[in-house]
């Protein structure tokens, strides 16, 4: 009864005009910058934050939802269509989405992508309505040292789980740490590697740090690759006609679509793993079990269905820590909990509570958000096609300019700028020597937040290190850490072992 | 046998242990507190002995091979002075003068060929876009050419 109560008060709030207008708008632009490869939701919502500082926080929010899983459906349009990736998460749907679309079933494939994706989604946000308030009674319970704990667990999942070097990825989380300490020490008005700048006496700006290290960066290896070459459109036919699937083919694809859900909703809410690894765990599961694998990648409509339905599954599944924890599971909601906390909303397992209409108006809003995207993907093909051919030379100084004035909003101060062209070298640099940038944000959201914690931990067990042992929570979370710190290590070691002396 | 030492990656060890060097130099220029009570360079000590620690493993690492992508020094050159070029300029000559040399430099980065039509239509757009979304709308304390550079008569 409680759960019917709190889905209508959602209603209450995501029925208003100005919410529905704003998860239109989010949905749209989502949808426009996800099709467009390069660009990615992680930008677009930074250079959006500052755009919603006048806005009611709920509705900002819903806004920049409406961008990140906009961008999962858009992303999925020019994988098919182009066979160019918007969003690294729908590159698997372009291993067979493309061969569907040359054998001229665009239309259909395109259908599917739509179908599945709103499937996915809304499934998934049932799991998190069911989950998240559930995860959110049991962390209220948590005190100080548990709270540690899991931000602890969080970033060494986040950098161990998500594959690449995890050595790499955690040096990238201790530098966003040590970037989120920057600016004024809360405790003792002390100033902490300000050098002398009072611009930095608030902290270095999150949409600085986001925009230097993803959108510049990115840009700039971008123009070193060769343009796309919008000619290889497979639009032929986009009739209403075409896209419909036969029977025998929804027979064929509703069981793929909810296998590729559950493997989103389990996915997505794992810290550091995201719709990209539920989808290509998706791909990889459908072509394990279906009866004649040769004929994933040459156009098997599950081979859409599936990562489809799992990448949008997992997008609204990693809402259930940064919902119920505050905290982000990756790199777009490190950027949606630094919306929250600039909207001066306090994220945390207090944030259902103290925040019902909120928590509950957002969840609706995502699925209105993505009924939207339903209707408004299919017969906007036409003009998504048209605007993901833009070249990256029209595109880069446009995206370029967003980034500026963007950091500049933030403060009205161009010190944000220079700090943006800072973040973006480095950005760059770091990214050509392996080092992906994702985690730097995660840990700098997370920074302050674990120092408090630390502080109040030790103030309240008197100075002594071992409460985080003491108490039973925080020594599994802090053993369960050590062991993903450990697991990478197990083969060296194995291999040493067997080497014999001599 | 030996490996070969990959010279770049270890120069590369070697700036994120210096980093973190720099980082416990500031924590324990601050005040470290104690157990009970830390103080503000307490987490920074911390962490900078984390990074060393990390730089140091970072060394031991063996390197994948990838495959080197192109490096592109004239993009980032030029896409690191047109910000440079629009905050310098934004608040002395104004939004549109910085918005167009901040264009004008994208634009050199770029590899492929750009016809000043082009250039001059993403431009005009960009003012637009300036004035109406960010001056006209969000009320940024901006001006479209700064009224000081006017000439007095």
């Amino acid at each position: 009864m409680e759960l019917l109560s709190n889905i209508a008060l959602g209603f209450e709030t995501a029925f208003t005009a100005e919410a529905l207008f704003y998860c239109f708008l989010g949905c749209c632009i989502g949808t426009f910058v996800g099709a467009l490869p390069g660009i990615g939701p992680m930008v677009t919502i930074s250079v959006a934050l500052p755009l919603t500082f006048g806005l009611d926080p709920t509705v900002a929010l819903i806004m920049l939802a409406g961008i990140f899983y906009g961008a999962q459906y858009g992303g999925s349009i020019s994988s098919i269509l182009l066979n160019l990736p918007g969003t690294a998460s729908t590159a698997v749907t372009a291993l067979d989405g493309y061969p569907l679309a040359q054998s001229g079933r665009a239309g259909f494939a395109l259908f599917i992508n739509a179908v599945a994706s709103f499937c996915g989604s809304s499934i998934s946000i049932l799991v998190v309505m069911a989950f998240a308030p559930a995860i959110a009674e049991i962390a209220l319970r948590f005190n100080s040292t548990e709270y540690f704990a899991v931000m602890v667990l969080g970033l060494v999942a986040a950098c161990t789980i998500g594959g690449g070097s995890p050595l790499k990825s955690l040096i990238m989380v201790v530098f966003g740490l040590i970037l989120g300490i920057v600016g004024m020490d809360i405790n003792s008005g002390a100033m902490r590697y300000t050098f002398g700048f009072l611009e930095l006496t608030d902290g270095i700006s999150l949409i600085s740090v986001a925009m230097g290290m993803f959108g510049v960066a990115e840009i700039v290896r971008k123009m070193a690759s060769p343009s796309t070459d919008g000619s290889r459109s497979m639009v032929r036919d986009l009739s209403l006609g075409s896209m419909l699937p036969s029977r025998k083919d929804l027979s064929r694809l509703w069981l793929p679509t909810l296998r590729g859900t559950a493997v989103g909703s389990m996915i997505g809410a794992l810290p550091g793993a995201g719709p990209t690894v539920a989808a290509f765990m998706a791909y990889a599961t459908e072509k394990k079990i279906a009866r004649d694998p040769a004929r994933f990648g040459r156009g098997a409509p599950e081979g859409v269905a599936a990562p489809e339905a799992a990448n949008n599954a997992a997008v609204q599944a990693a809402f259930i820590p940064t919902l119920s924890l505050g905290i982000p599971g990756d790199v777009v909601m490190a950027i949606l909990l630094g919306a929250m906390i600039m909207h001066g909303v306090v994220p945390g397992p207090q944030f259902i509570s103290n925040e019902p209409a909120m928590f509950w108006g957002l969840l609706v809003s995502f699925w209105l958000g993505n009924l939207i995207l339903l209707f408004l993907n299919l017969p906007l093909i036409g003009l998504l096609v048209k605007i993901i051919t833009v070249p990256g030379r029209i595109l880069h100084p446009v995206v370029i300019f967003f980034i500026c004035l963007g950091s500049y909003s933030v403060a009205n101060n161009v010190f944000d700028v220079f700090v943006t062209l800072i973040f973006g070298m480095l950005g760059y640099l770091l990214m050509r020597r392996g080092f992906h940038p994702a985690p730097v944000l995660l840990g700098f959201i997370l920074g302050p937040m674990m120092e408090e914690n630390l502080r109040r931990s030790l103030v309240i067990a008197r100075g002594d290190p071992s409460v985080f042992l003491e108490r039973p929570a925080s020594a599994v979370m802090l053993g369960l850490a050590v062991l993903l710190i450990l697991l990478p290590l197990r083969k060296p070691v194995i291999r040493m072992l067997n080497r014999k002396p001599g | 046998m030996l490996r070969k030492r990959n010279v770049a990656h270890d120069a590369f060890c070697i700036v994120i242990i210096g980093f973190g060097l720099f980082v416990i130099y500031g924590g324990i220029e601050l005040s470290i507190g104690t157990m009970r009570r830390i103080g503000p360079g307490f987490f920074p000590l911390g962490l900078g002995g984390l990074m060393v620690l990390l730089g140091i493993g970072l060394l031991f690492e063996r390197q994948e091979e990838t495959e080197e992508d192109t490096r592109n020094l004239r993009g980032l050159f030029c896409v690191s002075l047109a910000l440079a070029s629009f905050a310098g300029l934004l608040e002395t000559i104004g939004l549109f003068p910085a918005t167009m040399a901040m264009v004008l430099l994208v634009v050199a980065a770029e590899p492929d060929r750009i016809t000043p039509l082009t250039v001059a239509g993403i431009i005009a757009g960009l003012w637009a876009v300036g004035y109406f979304l960010f001056v006209a709308v969000l009320r940024l304390p901006l001006e479209p050419v700064s009224s000081d550079i006017w000439p007095v008569f």
